[in-house]
């Protein structure tokens, strides 16, 4: 499906025309890169979240293994692979085992149309952030599986909170991708990354979330606070619960497979920070330097644009990992009011307001 | 407190939603910057306190094998095999201490005569060979 998709759509990939590369040539190279960097980054980030939990507990963190550490993730990744893999007696079989590819298959799949540099996009369709949200949906599908199949309260509670959650957070989200697409009058992700290069103040000016005062910002924090959810991040960590549900739809997985959704979930966090700085933190663009810079350069301006991009997304992501040693987890029907009374009105007024503000600049 | 309207009470909220988490990560962001206070074991230890009471220390050619110490214990966990010798001072051959059940309270080294029984500074009971695992002596 990826490959048909890639072969489809790409346009110009970040290989085309290196060494007589055809688009569907570079399609495929193209994913096992961004596959190689979507399982590798969210690696370091259990690393993060491990070190920003001790600093914040005022303890230093995993700091034994290579320097500061840093390797831990890598020895963890060994540990789980060569333990038993444990299928419970009662679980259904086969779907227990499909469940934990699905989750990682969506949110990998999804990197696919997350651009990373100027033609570091791998499958460059129209329709970019609504694809990245389909497949971003395809992991609740493969909770609710995961919670059926284990054959345990807390596995099945889990997945139905997990299910009610993402699909009640799709919606602020959706209508702030419509609100986007109002914005730069594209649904390409790379496209909204052009529309930001050289705004006022520096270039900063052109960034949707210093544009259309308040509503930028204010669609920003939304975004960010449905991402949180959406990642299943704290406050929003109801699914996972440990305190209650033992570890909610992944309770009676073990080994690679627990890896799998632990590694989704990481690669999940870095995908939908990725995309809310593509959409109001100006993708590469960073001030003073102008958006023909990146472009100009060749292999250099990507590899620089690449840099800058994992490095404002890694901003969101300590956002997200310090948000979590501050605030307790919420109820379950504050979760859902959230959503439903305060996020969906606000991304609904900041849909209005940028129609407003692109007919009257217009 | 004044009634207020459920639009005032929504947005009011809002911001207490939203301000009251950036006070919470002020706090935390504090700590983060913070210097950690735990130790780093094998590397680091603990400074020890002057009256410490860790794991005796037997000054042994003072020992007369009077037991006086063996009675003190509340929990039995000394057990001394001595020799008599008529005229002269008890020869102890096994002085053992069962550290299964000692529980540090220092109530044997008060009454000894010959002050040769003290409470240690060493606190771990690990070794770090198979061999030397044995704590009776």
């Amino acid at each position: 499906m990826t490959l048909a998709l890639a072969a489809q759509g790409a346009r110009g990939g970040l290989f085309e025309g290196l060494w007589g590369m055809g688009p569907l040539v570079s399609a495929i190279l193209g994913f096992f890169v961004v596959l190689g960097v979507a399982s590798v980054l969210p690696m370091f980030w259990t690393w993060a979240e491990r070190r920003v939990a001790g600093r914040i507990q005022q303890r230093p963190g995993p700091n034994r293994v290579g320097p500061f550490g840093l390797i831990q993730a890598l020895a963890d990744g060994v540990k789980l692979m060569v333990k038993e893999d444990i299928v419970p007696a009662d679980s259904s079989r086969f779907l227990f085992m499909l469940a934990p590819a699905i989750v990682l298959g969506g949110t990998l799949v999804a990197f696919g149309m997350l651009p990373l540099s100027p033609s570091g996009i791998i499958v460059d369709t129209h329709l970019g952030i609504y694809l990245i949200g389909a497949f971003l949906a395809l992991e609740a599908i493969g909770v609710i599986m995961a919670g059926w199949a284990s054959n345990n309260k807390w596995s099945i509670l889990g997945g139905m909170r997990e299910a009610a959650q993402l699909v009640s957070y799709e919606v602020p989200i959706g209508i702030l991708f419509l609100m986007a697409g109002v914005v730069y009058g594209s649904l390409n992700l790379a496209d909204m990354v052009h529309g930001q290069e050289d705004g006022a103040f520096f270039g900063l000016g052109g960034w949707l979330v210093f544009r259309m005062v308040p509503f930028g910002p204010i669609a920003f924090l939304v975004f960010y606070t449905a991402i949180l959810a959406e990642s299943k991040r704290a406050p929003f960590d109801l699914p996972e619960a440990e305190s209650e549900l033992v570890s909610g739809f992944h309770t009676e997985y073990s080994g690679i497979r627990f890896s799998f959704f632990f590694l989704s979930e990481y690669a999940a966090m870095f995908l939908l920070s990725g995309i809310a700085v593509c959409i109001f933190l100006g993708g590469w663009n960073l001030p003073l330097v102008p958006g023909s810079f990146w472009r100009d350069h060749g292999i250099v301006g990507e590899l620089l644009a690449a840099a800058s991009m994992i490095l404002k997304s890694f901003v969101l992501v300590f956002v997200m990992l310090w948000l979590r040693w501050t605030l307790p987890r919420i109820r379950i029907d504050q979760v859902m009011s959230v959503c439903y009374k305060y996020l969906t009105p606000l991304a609904f007024a900041c849909l209005l307001a940028a129609a407003f503000f692109v007919e009257t600049e217009a | 407190m004044r009634a207020r309207s459920p639009v005032t009470r929504y947005f009011r909220n809002l911001w207490s939603g939203f301000f009251t988490t950036l006070v919470g990560m002020r706090i935390t962001i504090q700590y983060f910057f913070t210097k950690t206070v735990t130790f780093q074991y094998p590397e680091q230890r603990m400074p020890i306190a002057p009256r410490y009471r860790g794991i005796h220390y037997l000054e042994q050619d003072l020992c007369i094998a009077c037991r006086v110490c063996e009675r003190a214990c509340p929990i039995d966990c000394i057990e001394i095999r001595f020799e008599r010798h008529p005229g002269s001072v008890n020869e102890w051959f096994e002085f053992s201490l069962d550290y299964n059940k000692c529980m540090f309270c220092e109530l044997c080294c008060h009454p000894c005569p010959t002050t040769c029984i003290h409470m240690g500074r060493r606190c771990a009971l690990v070794k770090t060979t198979v061999v030397s695992s044995s704590t009776t002596s």
